[in-house]
């Protein structure tokens, strides 16, 4: 199964696909939401994004996908600036990016959805393959090939999500709110995921408000306030730190 | 918003500008002494109607300018054409008229094609107190009961072409079909518009006067995309003649859903504007519209010249020789003769004694002098005279002295043959080879 | 059942084939691009101008002027694209109407400026075929056939191919495309030369059975929006159907009352569509 993830088109670059980020700001318009955000994402490693509504976290990720132009400050993804990268071309760079609300296309059939994400020239060659390979570790979605994504529940729609990422076989998988509007159960069940997907290799950048549970899946956070990086350091050193227990871990 | 409104009149200049060049042609002859006397033509040189007998009606009007200049125009003021496009838009219609009044300041506008732009022009034009001389649109309506005082047809009106499609049955339905008039099935189909209308209404009233039943008469849209329901309606009511009133494309699409929806009939008679299109249609449909009849003010060429008024024949060649040399047309249509033949009127009996008389030519000036006109039969180029009814008349300003002739095609030719005095024997029913011939 | 009513309801069908075609067109180009190509009709005239010019005057055999007809017209889609609505892509939708509203007045003073107003005619005619007491027009029925064939390819295309199956994503959300890899503006002009090869095909169809002069794009080109809005701008196959049910909306009409009473039908079930069903009557 691990070979699910790592059929990539674009081979290993001398610093294996760090992502990094340095002072950037960002925003829509005149409206500035990010100020000078620095991030650093090591190649296997699995990173989260937490904080309050509005801070950020989503714009961070636009912001690494290509959606939105920094204003200033660099990134960088395995060596290679991506200041001039056109977004559609960064899923064949290995970036992949599952948005926020999942964004799936409800019209199509699931199988069609995962057709989309692997447009590019590269992912066309082994969409089979691929498509087989995101059938084994959702094996739900092989069951639902032919129903409208639209149609499906929110956890299945987010499997969907994620197996359509993963056709570009990206090397770094950045997700917005895996769990937003999931029961409990369904939230345990995206964890788990989140967790067998890093297991298998591939880097992840995970952005959460459910920080209790996205603490025990990643290596380290960074806690975005109002478009600074409040605070960041290794999970385990995070879930400890008292001022990010009563504002995020209910207190206790 | 600023922006907006900028981008938008671009646009607007920008699509404007192709489409109208042909209003900045100006018709001008030779400049003589004199201030010129200006006035203004108004016809559709682009659009549907350009192509049912518009552009011809212009040139008409554009030769008899020519001519006239050339023989000393009025004491040697030549007559200078301020041109109008209207498109085959009655809003473009209305906007070029206040320009010709307001701008150029123009005492009278001659032309006008359609009816559907008479109708709302007449009105503003006697509110103006401005002279309207249509040369075209038939629609009897656009007169009928208005009382107007600065609005003169002198070419026929619609209830005449009814008038002369319905004795042309009746007078051969006994002879020709065997059948007596008041048993002659007729079905009528006519465009929506004012003209349609009006002939439509003309040619029912005289089949009422000859007891002759009517099995369909419909109106459609000159625009519409199909016309096969109504092929299909016409074969479910089997006309003997099927009488149709329309422009051009409507005809062209009626007479092949017709052929392909196997609609056959023994005659079929056209009115006027697109019928009038004899070139267009053999080009067309070939031998398929031969011996197929229109009724229409006759075309100079149908007419016997040598039994017009004295120096009206020669006139008559003059304007074809010129026509045909600039227009490389061998049976210039009916409107041509019509363009040519109504302005002349204009020029040579109304403004030219209305100048002598006043030094100028105010509308009420024109107007009085076009009370005057005193032309006997024979007297134009297209046979009629030309005598308008006098304001109290509730055709005011009606040439009482026009004629609608019908005349049939045969070999890419229209003959004369209605009135029976004036033409030769009507081919009837279509000849079993015509694709359309009842079997 | 009265032969006349059947014939009528048959010749609806067929009517509805020749506005099918525009209305995919239509719908297709508005749900990737989310601008109405107001001069879509004039697109189909330039097409069928296109065709009586190399069959008449450069006297090519029929099926290569066809056959040209439809890349000459795709072309056309996407200069317009190109050149009108992509710059105005973030502009306010009714800039864009007017942008390719003035389309619609200088294809129509262009094609007069070439062509004048005259009416052309290909002059080519198929036998019509006489089944029972029922006369189907041989042109008709074998535009109608091209129609269906024409809309099957795309249905295929949108259906199997990458490409496709992209059109119909960006037609829901066209923000999260590039996270797909997929460049929009690329599947913009990509619509749009699909959109322009179906008013080709449209014009092929129509040509045979319409004179063409500058201002056909009367007849037709209103309807079809009309049953575009009726079968949901962008919505495809709402449109498809939509465009055999003003087919048989204006001949029925046509047949039962009189040829402008089934206009005034048509229109008024396309007023009582945009009341009730706002998003057109296939809506979901
Ligand atoms: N399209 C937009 N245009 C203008 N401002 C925006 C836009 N999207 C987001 N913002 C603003 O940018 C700021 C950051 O928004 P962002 O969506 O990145 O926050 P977030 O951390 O993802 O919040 P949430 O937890 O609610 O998803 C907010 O103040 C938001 O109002
Ligand atoms: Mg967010």
């Amino acid at each position: 199964m691990s070979a699910a993830l790592d059929t990539r088109a674009a081979p290993q670059s001398p610093s294996g696909g760090t992502l990094e980020l340095s002072g950037i700001h960002a925003g829509y318009g005149d409206f500035q939401a990010l100020f000078g955000i620095s991030l650093r994402v090591e190649p296997g490693e699995a990173v989260g994004v937490v904080g309050p509504n509005g801070a950020g976290k989503t714009t961070l990720l636009r912001v690494i996908s290509g959606l939105i132009r920094p204003t200033a400050g660099t990134l960088r993804f395995g060596g290679q600036d991506l200041a001039r990268t056109p977004p559609h071309q960064l899923p064949a760079l290995g970036i992949a990016h599952v948005p926020e609300n999942r964004r799936l296309f409800p019209h199509l059939t699931v199988e069609e959805n995962l057709k989309v994400g692997a447009f590019s020239p590269a992912a066309r060659a082994h969409f089979a393959e691929r498509r087989d390979r995101v059938y084994d570790l959702f094996p739900k979605m092989k069951q639902r090939r032919h129903q409208l994504a639209g149609t499906m529940s929110g956890g299945e729609q987010q499997m969907c999500a994620i197996g359509r990422a993963l056709m570009c076989a990206p090397r770094i998988l950045l997700l917005d709110e895996p769990s937003a509007g999931l029961a409990p159960i369904v939230v345990k069940q995206v964890f788990d995921l989140v967790r067998r997907i890093r297991e298998e290799g591939l880097t992840v950048l995970i952005v959460e408000q459910n920080v209790a549970q996205v603490l025990r899946v990643v290596d380290r956070a960074y806690v975005l306030e109002t478009g600074r990086v409040a605070a960041e350091g290794r999970s385990s050193e995070l879930a400890a730190d008292p001022a990010i227990r009563r504002s995020y871990l209910g207190g206790h | 918003m600023k922006a907006f409104g900028s981008t938008r009149r671009g646009l607007l200049q920008a699509g404007a500008a192709l489409t109208i060049p042909a209003t900045v042609a100006r018709a001008q002859g030779p400049a003589r002494g004199g201030d010129p006397l200006r006035v203004g033509v108004m016809t559709d040189l682009s659009g549907p109607f350009a192509g049912a007998g518009s552009q011809p009606l212009f040139w008409g009007a554009e030769v008899a300018i020519e001519l006239f200049n050339e023989r000393g125009g009025v004491d040697g003021r030549p007559v200078q054409a301020i041109t109008a496009d209207s498109q085959s838009k009655a809003d473009v219609a209305i906007n070029e008229m206040e320009r010709l009044l307001g701008q150029e300041r123009l005492e009278v506008v001659t032309g006008i094609y359609s009816s559907a732009h008479a109708v709302p022009l007449s009105g503003r034009f006697e509110q103006a107190r401005k002279m309207m001389w249509i040369t075209s649109a038939i629609a009897t309506a656009v007169l009928k009961d208005k009382n107007f005082r600065y609005v003169f047809r002198p070419t026929v009106h619609s209830d005449q072409y009814g008038e002369g499609s319905i004795s042309a049955i009746a007078d051969n339905a006994q002879a020709k079909l065997g059948i007596a008039p008041d048993k002659v099935k007729l079905g009528v189909i006519y465009e929506d518009g004012p003209y349609g209308t009006g002939v439509a209404a003309a040619i029912e009233a005289n089949a009422r006067q000859r007891n002759m039943p009517i099995v369909l008469k419909e109106a459609y849209s000159a625009t519409a995309p199909d016309l096969s329901t109504l092929v299909t309606k016409l074969r479910r009511e089997r006309p003997d003649i099927v009488l149709q009133v329309g422009y051009n494309p409507d005809i062209t699409l009626f007479l092949r859903q017709a052929k392909s929806g196997g609609l056959r009939f023994k005659m079929l008679i056209g009115h006027g504007a697109g019928w009038s299109q004899i070139d267009r249609l053999s080009e067309t449909f070939g031998q398929d519209v031969n011996y197929m009849c229109n009724v229409d003010p006759a075309a100079t060429q149908m007419l016997d010249w040598s039994k017009l008024q004295p120096g009206v024949g020669d006139l008559a060649k003059t304007f074809m020789d010129r026509f045909q040399a600039k227009h490389k047309l061998s049976d210039p249509p009916t409107h041509a003769s019509m363009g040519f033949n109504n302005t002349w009127i204009f020029l040579e009996h109304v403004l030219k004694p209305a100048v002598r008389k006043t030094g100028g030519m105010t509308a009420d000036a024109l107007r009085e002098a076009a009370l005057e006109v005193d032309v006997p039969t024979g007297g134009t180029i297209q046979g009629y005279g030309v005598k308008f009814a006098p304001p109290g008349n509730p055709m005011a300003g009606q040439n009482e002295r026009s004629i609608a002739v019908v005349m049939q095609f045969e070999n890419g030719k229209s003959k004369v043959v209605w009135p029976a005095a004036l033409g030769q024997p009507v081919v009837m029913p279509l000849p079993a080879s015509n694709a359309y011939a009842a079997r | 059942m009265d032969p006349f009513l059947l014939e009528a309801i048959v010749n609806g069908i067929l009517l509805g084939g020749v506005f099918a075609l525009p209305a995919l067109g239509l719908n297709l180009v508005f749900g990737v691009v989310d601008v109405v190509w107001l001069c879509y009709a004039e697109l189909v005239m330039v097409g069928m101008y296109a065709v009586w010019f190399l069959y008449t005057q450069l006297g090519w055999p029929l099926p290569l002027a066809f056959g040209a007809c439809l890349p000459v017209v795709a072309l056309l889609g996407v200069l317009l694209h190109l050149l009108v609505v992509r710059p105005l892509l973030a502009a306010p939708p009714i800039n864009q109407v007017l942008a390719t509203g003035g389309v619609l007045f200088l294809l129509q003073g262009a094609m007069t400026l070439i062509f004048r107003t005259d009416f052309r005619s290909l002059g080519v005619d198929m036998p019509p075929m006489e089944v029972g007491e029922i006369f189907v027009s041989g042109t008709k029925l074998a535009a109608f056939c091209a129609a269906l064939l024409g809309a099957a390819v795309l249905w295929a295309f949108l259906k199997f191919t990458y490409v496709g199956t992209a059109i119909r994503a960006i037609a829901r959300d066209r923000e999260v495309m590039p996270l797909m890899g997929v460049d929009p503006q690329r599947i913009y002009l990509i619509a749009s030369a699909v959109g322009g090869a179906l008013a080709g095909l449209a014009a092929c169809l129509l040509v045979v059975q319409l004179d063409v002069h500058p201002f056909v794009g009367l007849s037709f080109g209103p309807i079809t929006f009309m049953i575009c809005v009726m079968g949901g701008l962008g919505n495809m196959l709402g449109g498809f159907l939509a465009a055999f049910l003003m087919g048989i909306i204006v001949s029925v009409g046509g047949f039962w009352g009189t040829t402008e009473f089934s206009y005034v039908v048509a229109f008024g079930f396309f007023i009582v569509t945009i009341f009730a069903r706002p998003r057109g009557l296939f809506a979901r």
